[in-house]
């Protein structure tokens, strides 16, 4: 096999592996919902929801990020993976709708396709980091006295 | 009554022995879960619908089940082990879960651990199809329960009607 036939089935293995997994359908009159193509922590398809509400686009994630806190038990504040999902909520004018387990973020129709992208990646950070956050923290406790040293050198 | 999964794995691939032990021994029990004491008023950001169960049967360790229904209405489930939280096995009914190695399985399906795919947090894992058209979180414990041969006498007052 030659170098430009590695390169076709290269290109084709990239685009078979996002493109049908990109997809968006209408679940009311003013709320769309998109799947994204890297999937989430699985590979398994993640959904978004987007809602049109006068001048402003109402994003959220379906629930994807309580569902996985609630799966590692980490849903109350004190844990880590709680405290990942307020923090980059903070940094990112997210907000937690506790009620109903959504993460939400509202925007204007000129900011949509800024929003939508940086929305989908922290959704994906927190759903790939969360689930290795208490080994994390374990390790650095236990390595805490050394890393001390280390930083003040 | 529970499903042999070597049969959906490919040659090269095997099933955990270990894990399928426990999830086929017999007389497992489901029992409202045992929570922990609260501690002051902390905020919880979970799912609206949602369930812990606990799942104890002679001669295995104590099992927990955890399941959710998000607002899409899907419905995700979970049977772990209490000792070291090694998930054995996850009930999902979204569609298009695609195995290792790319084959399709449409709809509502269960999730298997393999030696060279385990069921992790995250990392992809086999799957086998289901027929059961599930709406609500309870539907989708029953079932759970029923495929892995847990008696849910104990918890009826959970799941409702």
């Amino acid at each position: 096999m030659n170098h430009q036939q590695k390169e076709r089935i290269l290109k084709q293995a990239i685009v078979e592996s996002f493109k049908p997994r990109l997809e968006i359908s209408q679940v009311e009159e003013s709320r769309w919902e998109f799947s994204v193509p890297s999937g989430d922590q699985h590979g398994d398809p993640l959904w978004f929801s987007v809602t049109l509400r006068g001048k402003t686009i109402i994003i959220d994630d379906g629930g994807a990020a309580a569902g996985l806190l609630f799966a590692l038990e980490q849903d109350e504040e004190g844990a880590p993976a709680y405290e990942l999902l307020t923090s980059l909520a903070r940094r990112n004018d997210m907000y937690l709708d506790h009620d109903n387990g959504v993460l939400q973020k509202q925007c204007s129709l000129e900011k949509v396709c800024d929003e939508l992208p940086a929305f989908t990646r922290i959704v994906l950070t927190i759903l790939t980091a969360a689930p290795h956050l208490d080994s994390a923290v374990d390790a650095a406790t236990r390595r805490k006295p050394y890393a001390a040293v280390n930083w003040r050198q | 009554m529970t499903c042999n999964v070597a049969q959906y794995l490919p040659r090269n691939d095997g099933i955990v022995q270990e894990i399928e032990d426990i999830v086929h021994a017999p007389g497992k029990v489901a029992y409202p879960a045992r929570l922990p004491a609260a501690i002051g008023r902390r905020r919880r950001f979970r799912p609206s619908a949602n369930i812990k169960i606990s799942v104890i049967a002679p001669a295995v360790p104590e099992l927990k089940v955890i399941g959710y229904q998000n607002r899409r209405s899907d419905v995700y489930i979970d049977l772990i082990d209490e000792r070291n939280d090694r998930i054995l096995r996850k009930f999902h009914t979204h569609e298009f879960h695609y195995n290792p190695g790319g084959v399709l399985v449409p709809g509502t399906h269960m999730h298997f651990p393999s030696v060279n795919y385990p069921l992790a947090r995250d990392g992809s894992s086999y799957a086998y199809g289901l027929d059961d058209d599930i709406e609500t979180l309870a539907e989708g414990v029953l079932a759970f329960c029923h495929l892995l041969g847990i008696s849910t006498y104990n918890i009826q007052d959970l799941l409702g009607d």
